[in-house]
């Protein structure tokens, strides 16, 4: 083979793999190459055939299991939401209450209405890292638990 | 937030256009076909939380690919030795009648025997390409390497098979 051949084995490769772009420019001056070129047109032919020799035959399809097994995961999942949601909703509520009830009736000390401001500011710090670290987390690590 | 039919919907689409090749990946590390597809539909189910859905032109093969590998070596590890291993040619030919054609037994044993005396890193791009179906690009994510590199690799590694099969060919 010329040198010139060799600026053509990539593209040869790219066309049996079907991955040459035929738009490109450079594409139709391998097609013109290869008209003229016998060695060229082998290379070609010889990539097809180790192609045809490797080819893999058949498809396996997923059995019903793996939907059901989806499905399965989904339903629970929107479960334990709800299930959160039944919980703390009240549980907000009710704390809320507490708290209006216990600062509008101003007998209380100032020493119980502080500890419980500063233990409600303390839970939601918590709850705002936690929110945080988690969204943080499913939004960076595509690859976690991945090693390549 | 994604309704159910739609979540339904985007998972009925990954199965289906990946199952074949995340099973032939989790055949080709385990050689044992129940613990491959109990390791794809592993793979399936948490990919399905991983994986970005609205990059539509992107090949999702990748991540499951490296899943499926991880997975595959992490079985093998725990579990030890395998009870059932499947032959390489059932491995490589993705057929599992034991009735098969002679001839492409033969011409699977072949090739699977060459396939050993190639060094890993071309071993390893030719399974991809052939094997795996997989896209230069898809290449270029799994092994972390540019386009370019891909393919001149696939090259000189295919090269080296070329003239092995010679060795072995008897003729067109
Ligand atoms: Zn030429």
């Amino acid at each position: 083979m010329e040198s010139k051949c060799d600026d053509f084995k990539l593209k040869i490769q790219g066309l049996a793999d079907g991955e040459l772009d035929l738009t490109d420019e450079s594409s139709s001056d391998l097609f013109l190459h290869l008209s003229s070129c016998r060695e060229c047109r082998e290379e070609y032919h010889s990539l097809m055939n180790v192609k045809n020799r490797i080819k893999i035959e058949g498809s396996k399809q997923p059995s019903k299991e793996l939907f059901i097994e989806f499905e399965k995961r989904r339903s629970s999942s929107v479960i334990r939401k709800i299930g959160y949601l039944l919980i703390l909703v009240p549980y907000i509520i009710i704390v809320g209450i507490g708290m209006y009830e216990l600062f509008r009736d101003g007998s209380e000390g100032l020493l119980i209405k502080s500890s419980f401001l500063a233990i409600i500011t303390g839970i939601i710090i918590l709850l705002i890292y936690t929110i945080k670290g988690r969204i943080k987390e499913s939004k960076n690590d595509k690859y976690k638990e991945i090693i390549r | 937030m994604k309704s159910k039919v739609k979540q339904n919907d985007i998972f009925n689409w990954l199965v289906k256009n990946y199952y074949d090749r995340v099973l032939r990946t989790a055949i080709y590390y385990l050689r044992n076909r129940s613990d491959a597809e109990d390791i794809t539909q592993d793979v399936f189910l948490k990919a399905f939380e991983k994986i970005d859905f609205s990059k539509t032109d992107e090949s999702k093969f990748p991540i499951l690919f490296i899943m499926a590998k991880n997975l595959s070596l992490n079985k093998i590890k725990s579990k030890g030795r395998q009870e059932e291993t499947l032959p390489d040619w059932e491995i490589l030919s993705n057929c599992y009648n034991p009735e098969s054609d002679f001839d492409k037994k033969q011409n699977i044993n072949e090739i699977n025997l060459i396939l050993k005396e190639l060094k890993d890193q071309d071993r390893e791009i030719i399974l991809l390409k052939h094997y795996q179906d997989c896209s230069y690009q898809e290449i270029s994510e799994i092994l972390n390497i540019p386009i370019g590199t891909v393919m001149s690799r696939l090259y000189s590694a295919r090269k080296k098979l070329q003239t092995m099969l010679k060795g072995v060919n008897y003729g067109e």
